[in-house]
C-alpha cells in the first residue's frame, strides 16, 4: 500500500449516535509525529495539554462509591457505583476521603459546589474566585476559545448563588454558564461566531477581515475611553470585556473569521437532538455532548472544557430510567428511606451518570491522537457538589482524576485521604497542569500542599 | 435591617448618596432596544444571562463571559443585516443614501443621529472620526457606502457605550455630585420604557430641564402616558422582576399529569401576572393592595381552559381579560398560575417554596436558612394510608429544629395547597380533601379567598412593596442610609391610596434618584 503524505484537514466519516452524519477529525496520526510520537512532524511542537472538568449533582452513596482498597492495578478493584467506568480503570485515580470543609449549613449545595470548583466560601450569592477550568485555562489556552462550557441538563432549584446556576467562573458574577442545547454547542465551534456568510472567494473573506477589525478597533477604542472614568471594580470588568474582543481581534489576524482556530476538522453535520426541555438528562443529548466535546478537543477548538452533566442539587427526573420518575434532589436523595450505601433509587442515578461519564471516556479513548489517544493526553476531573446527598454530609467528597494528563498521571490507583481539605484536590489538578502556584483556595478552603502520591 | 411591625425602618439615619454604577443592560433592555432600532425580535434566552433577585441591580455587577460578548455581536449583526438586506428597510432606516466616496455626509450624520440614541448622549469629535473609519473601511474595501453605514452601525451597537450604562454624576450647581442630564435620560428611559431614550427625552437632557425635580416630573409623565403604552414597562418590567416570571418560562412539568402543560400556557401565565400588575397600575387605576384580591386574569385560549372559562374564541396568541365569579376559588395574583406553577416541582405544589416566597418577597421578612445537617426526609405514608402534603408536612410542626422556620412559611403557603403543580384548581390531594386553613401574620385565614383578603388589607405589605420598587429603581439593594427615603416614599404611596403609577413618580422625583456618589 502506498502511504499518501497526509495533513490534519484529512477528515474521516462518522456518525452521531443520534443519526446525524457527522465528520469525525482524522486524529493526530504517527505520520505527523516524530520519533518520539510527541510531537507534530509538520511544526516540531509538543502536544497540547488538554482539560476537562465533568461535573455532575447531589453526590453519591460513599458507602457504593469508595472502593474497599487502595492501591495501584490489581491491588485496588472498582467500586459498586464505579462499576460502569471498568473499561477504563487503567485511566482512573480515585482519591477519595476528601472533605469539603466549605460546606455551610443551610446552603449546603451552593456552597459545596463553590468548595469543589473554586476552593472557597461564597460571599452572598456571589463566588469569590475563579473556578479550576479558568485556572487551568490561563495556563494551557491559547486560541480564541479559552474554554468551553456545556451541560446535559440545566435542571435547577433556580437558586440566587453563582454555584447553583454553572459550576465555572471567571471570578465573582463572571458566570460561566452551560450550553445545553448541542445544535448550538455545534453552531458555536463548527458554524462560525458570525452571521455573515463568509464569501467563497479568498480575498473577499481578507477584506471583510479587514472590516471586521476596524469594527473591533472601534470597539476597543471606545471600551477603552469608558475605562478611564470608572473605579477599579468596573474597569475590571470593561477589561474583561474587551479581552474577549481582543482575542476575537487575533482570530481575524490568523486568518478566520468563524471566532476559532483554523478549520482543521472539514465539514462537520450538526447533531439532530435538542436541548433537555424535561430535565431528565437524557442519554442521546449526553451522547451527543460527549461527542462534541471530544471533538472540540481533538480538533483543537479549545483545550479545556466543563460538562455540566447536571447541576448542583439538580432538581431532574431521571424517567427514562425504571421507578425514577421522581425529583431526585428533593425526592429520591433527601427523602429516599435508607442509608450511604441503601439508598437504591439514589444509587441508579449515581450509576446512570457514571454510565454517561463512561460513553465520554470511550469516545475520548478512541480517538487516537499523538501516538496514543484523547485520554492519554487530558486530564479529567470529575466531582460533585455534596458527599451524600441525603444529609448533605461533606465527608468521602467524590472525587476522580481520569486520564493519564500527558503522562503525569499513571492511572489505576485509589488514594485515600481521609478528612483531607477538597482544595487540595484542585491543587493538584492545577500543577498537574502546569501551574507553578503553591497554594488554591481562600479561607478554610486555602491548601499550601498538592496531595502526596499523586502523579509520576 | 431593624423594622418595626409596618415593615419599616423606624429611626433610619440620614440618606447618603451611593456610587456611580457601570450597569450592563439586561436581557429585557437589550432586547427592547434592538427592536426599537431595527424591529428585530432577539431571543433573549441567546444572550448571557442576568443575575440577582432583581436584574437590574444584578446588572451592576455583572461580568460579561466570553461566550457573552460573542452572542451580542451576532444579535447585533443578525439585526443590523435585517435591515441593510431589504432595501426599503434600509432605506428608512438611513434616511439617505450613502455615497461611496469617503467621508460622506449621509453616512457621518446616521452615525451622530443613531450613535446618540444608541450611546444616549451625543458622540464627541473623536468618536464619530473612529467609527467613520470604520465606514470607510467597509465601503473602500466592500466598494459600497451602504457597506460603510451597515459596519459603523454594526460597531456603534457592540460597542461597550451601548452595552453599559456609565452613570457617574458630574458636580451639580451646589457642588455636590449628581447624575448628568444624558444619565438622568439613560436611567428614567430604561426604569420606564426598559428601552433607550427617545429624542424628546435626549432633547430634555440637553437643554437642562432633567437636572429640575420638576423637569424629570414632566419628562416621566409623558414617559408613563406614552402613546404606545411603553410606559406600563415601568410596572411591568418590575412585576417580571420582582414576581420572578423568567421561571415560569423555565420550569418544566410532568407531562403525564400535566398534559395541558405547553409553552403557550407558559407564555399565558407571565402575561397574565404583568397585565394584572399593569391594569392595576394604568388602567383602573386602583390601589396596588387589590393585587391580592383582584378578580381579574388576562388569558389566552390555554390559560382560559386551566382556569375553567369559556376560551371560545381565544388562541394561543389572542388574550383577553375577565372577571372571575365571585364563587370561584381563585382572588388575586397568588392564584394565578404565573405564581402557583413556580414554586412547585413537576409533580406537586410545595407549600413551603410558596410561603417562603410570600414572607421573604412580599412581606420583606427573612426566613432562616434550614439548620445544618438537616434530615429532609418526610415521613413517606404506607400506601394504603394515603396523607395529604398538608398531614406529611406536620412532621415540621412536631419536630422542634423545623417548626421554628416552617411556622414562618408553610402556614402562608397552605391555603394554596388547593392548586396543583400547574395552578389548577382542586379539592382532593391523594384521595383526601384539602384543608386550605392557613395563617397570614397571626390572623387564621380559611382559604385561598381569605389569604388574599388578608394580603390585601396589610399596610406592611405595601411597604416592603415601595422597598422592593425602589431598590429595582435605583439598582442596588437596600442600604440603612436609604432609610428615610424609603419612609418618604411609604408615605406618600399611602398617601396616593397606594397608586403605584404615584409610586414610579415619587421615586425619580426624590433627590436621592438624581444624588450620586464618587465610585471608590
Amino acid at each position: 500500500m502506498t502511504m499518501k503524505p497526509l495533513d490534519r484537514r484529512t477528515v474521516l466519516r462518522g456518525a452521531l449516535a443520534t443519526g446525524a452524519a457527522i465528520t469525525i477529525p482524522l486524529p493526530l496520526l504517527n505520520a505527523m509525529l516524530n520519533e518520539n510520537g510527541t510531537a507534530l512532524a509538520q511544526s516540531a511542537t509538543a502536544l497540547s495539554p488538554l482539560y476537562v472538568t465533568w461535573f455532575f449533582g447531589n453526590g453519591s452513596l460513599p458507602g457504593l462509591w469508595k472502593p474497599a482498597k487502595t492501591g495501584s492495578g490489581t491491588a485496588w478493584d472498582l467500586s459498586a457505583q464505579l462499576k460502569p467506568l471498568a473499561d477504563h480503570k487503567s485511566y482512573i485515580t480515585v482519591v477519595s476521603g476528601l472533605e469539603g470543609k466549605l460546606v455551610v449549613g443551610g446552603v449546603e449545595h451552593p456552597s459545596g459546589s463553590a468548595a469543589a470548583t473554586t476552593g472557597a466560601p461564597l460571599n452572598g450569592n456571589a463566588v469569590r474566585s475563579e473556578s479550576i477550568d479558568q485556572t487551568v485555562a490561563k495556563i494551557i489556552s491559547t486560541g480564541t476559545l479559552k474554554s468551553l462550557e456545556v451541560g446535559v441538563t440545566p435542571a435547577t432549584p433556580n437558586g440566587p448563588q453563582d454555584s447553583l446556576a454553572t459550576v465555572s467562573h471567571g471570578g465573582p458574577n463572571a458566570r460561566r454558564t452551560a450550553e445545553y442545547d448541542p445544535k448550538a454547542v455545534f453552531t458555536r465551534l463548527f458554524g462560525g461566531g458570525n452571521t455573515t456568510p463568509t464569501p467563497a472567494q479568498p480575498d473577499q473573506a481578507a477584506k471583510l477581515a479587514k472590516v471586521r477589525k476596524s469594527v473591533l478597533d472601534a470597539v476597543l477604542a471606545d471600551g477603552a475611553r469608558l475605562e478611564q472614568r470608572l473605579g477599579a471594580a468596573d474597569k475590571a470588568r470593561i477589561e474583561e470585556h474587551l479581552t474577549t474582543i481582543r482575542d476575537l481581534e487575533k482570530s481575524l489576524d490568523a486568518g478566520t473569521t468563524t471566532g476559532g482556530t483554523p478549520a482543521v476538522c472539514g465539514d462537520q453535520t450538526a447533531p439532530t437532538v435538542g436541548k433537555d426541555t424535561k430535565s431528565e438528562a437524557p442519554p442521546e443529548v449526553n451522547t451527543a455532548m460527549s461527542k462534541l466535546t471530544t471533538l472540540a478537543l481533538a480538533c483543537e477548538k479549545t483545550r479545556v472544557i466543563t460538562n455540566m452533566f447536571s447541576l448542583p442539587a439538580a432538581h431532574v427526573y431521571y424517567r427514562h430510567l425504571p421507578n425514577m420518575n421522581d425529583d431526585f434532589h428533593d425526592t429520591i436523595c433527601h427523602t429516599d428511606p435508607g442509608d450511604k450505601s441503601t439508598q437504591t433509587r439514589v444509587d441508579t442515578g449515581v450509576q446512570y451518570a457514571m454510565r454517561c461519564l463512561a460513553e465520554f471516556l470511550t469516545d475520548m479513548k478512541n480517538t487516537a491522537h499523538g501516538a496514543g489517544n484523547l485520554l492519554d493526553q487530558t486530564l479529567i476531573y470529575v466531582t460533585s457538589d455534596t458527599g451524600w446527598g441525603k444529609v448533605h454530609d461533606k465527608t468521602e467528597w467524590p472525587v476522580l482524576l481520569i486520564g493519564k494528563a500527558g503522562g503525569k498521571l499513571k492511572g489505576d490507583e485509589h488514594f485515600n485521604y481521609p478528612g483531607e481539605n477538597l482544595s487540595r484536590a484542585l491543587l493538584t489538578v492545577a500543577q498537574l497542569m502546569g501551574s507553578t502556584t503553591t497554594s488554591y483556595g481562600l479561607d478554610g478552603g486555602k491548601v499550601t500542599a498538592a496531595l502526596p502520591g499523586i502523579g509520576v | 435591617m431593624p423594622t418595626d411591625t409596618t415593615g419599616l425602618e423606624s429611626n433610619p439615619p440620614p440618606f447618603q448618596p451611593a456610587p456611580g454604577m457601570l450597569r450592563r443592560l439586561t436581557r429585557a433592555q437589550f432586547a427592547n432596544a434592538v427592536k426599537d432600532v431595527f424591529g428585530v425580535d432577539v431571543d433573549v434566552n441567546a444572550l448571557d444571562a442576568d443575575i440577582g433577585a432583581f436584574a437590574s441591580i444584578g446588572a451592576a455587577s455583572v461580568h460579561t463571559s466570553p461566550r457573552g460578548v460573542e452572542q451580542y455581536q451576532t444579535a447585533i449583526e443578525t439585526a443590523v443585516n435585517a435591515v441593510f438586506d431589504d432595501a426599503a428597510k434600509r432605506s428608512a432606516f438611513l434616511g439617505c443614501t450613502p455615497g461611496n466616496t469617503s467621508p460622506d455626509a449621509c453616512t457621518k450624520g446616521v452615525i451622530e443621529t443613531l450613535g446618540k440614541k444608541a450611546w444616549r448622549r451625543p458622540l464627541e469629535a473623536a468618536e464619530v472620526d473612529q467609527l467613520m473609519t470604520v465606514a470607510s473601511t467597509a465601503s473602500t474595501e466592500l466598494g459600497s457606502g451602504v457597506e460603510g453605514a451597515r459596519w459603523a452601525t454594526v460597531a456603534l451597537f457592540t460597542s461597550p457605550s451601548f452595552l453599559y450604562r456609565p452613570e457617574l454624576g458630574a458636580p451639580g450647581a451646589n457642588g455636590a455630585l449628581r447624575f448628568t442630564g444624558y444619565e438622568t435620560a439613560g436611567r428614567l428611559a430604561f426604569l420606564i420604557w426598559n428601552s433607550l431614550p427617545d429624542k424628546q427625552l435626549l432633547d430634555d437632557a440637553a437643554s437642562g430641564a432633567l437636572a429640575t425635580v420638576d423637569g424629570i416630573r414632566a419628562a416621566v409623565t409623558r414617559m408613563l402616558d406614552a402613546p404606545n403604552g411603553a410606559g406600563r414597562q415601568s410596572i411591568g418590567e418590575f412585576s417580571q422582576q420582582y414576581m420572578e416570571l423568567d421561571r415560569v418560562l423555565t420550569q418544566p412539568k410532568d407531562s403525564a399529569l400535566y398534559p395541558a402543560y405547553n409553552t403557550a400556557l407558559q407564555v399565558g401565565m407571565v402575561k397574565d401576572m404583568r397585565a394584572t400588575w399593569e391594569s392595576v397600575a394604568f388602567d383602573e387605576p386602583a390601589s396596588a393592595l387589590t393585587l391580592f384580591s383582584t378578580p381579574k386574569v388576562t388569558v389566552n385560549a390555554e390559560l382560559a381552559k386551566l382556569y375553567g372559562l369559556d376560551a371560545t374564541g381565544l388562541t394561543s396568541t389572542t388574550f383577553k381579560t375577565v372577571t372571575l365569579p365571585a364563587d370561584n376559588p381563585r382572588m388575586g395574583i397568588l392564584s394565578k398560575a404565573g405564581f402557583l406553577s413556580q414554586f412547585a416541582n413537576q409533580k406537586e405544589g410545595s407549600p413551603t417554596l410558596r410561603g417562603k416566597f410570600i414572607r421573604d418577597t412580599l412581606m420583606c421578612k427573612s426566613v432562616p436558612p434550614p439548620p445544618p445537617g438537616v434530615n429532609f426526609m418526610l415521613a413517606d405514608p404506607p400506601a394504603d394510608q394515603p396523607m395529604t402534603k398538608r398531614q406529611r408536612l406536620e412532621a415540621h410542626r412536631v419536630n422542634p429544629s423545623c417548626a421554628g422556620c416552617h411556622a414562618l412559611m408553610d402556614p402562608l403557603g397552605l391555603p394554596l395547597e388547593t392548586f396543583d403543580a400547574i395552578g389548577a384548581y382542586r379539592t382532593m390531594d391523594r384521595g383526601l380533601t384539602i384543608d386550605p386553613s392557613g395563617d397570614v401574620d397571626g390572623q387564621a385565614v380559611a382559604d385561598a379567598r381569605a389569604m388574599g383578603s388578608a394580603m390585601g388589607a396589610s399596610a406592611a405589605i405595601a411597604n416592603c412593596m415601595v422597598r422592593r420598587f425602589y431598590t429595582y429603581a435605583v439598582g442596588y439593594d437596600e442600604r440603612d442610609v436609604d432609610g428615610s427615603v424609603v419612609n418618604a416614599l411609604a408615605a406618600s404611596f399611602e398617601a396616593s391610596g397606594f397608586k403605584l403609577r404615584d409610586l414610579v413618580l415619587a421615586t425619580v422625583t426624590h433627590d436621592a434618584f438624581s444624588a450620586v456618589a464618587p465610585q471608590p
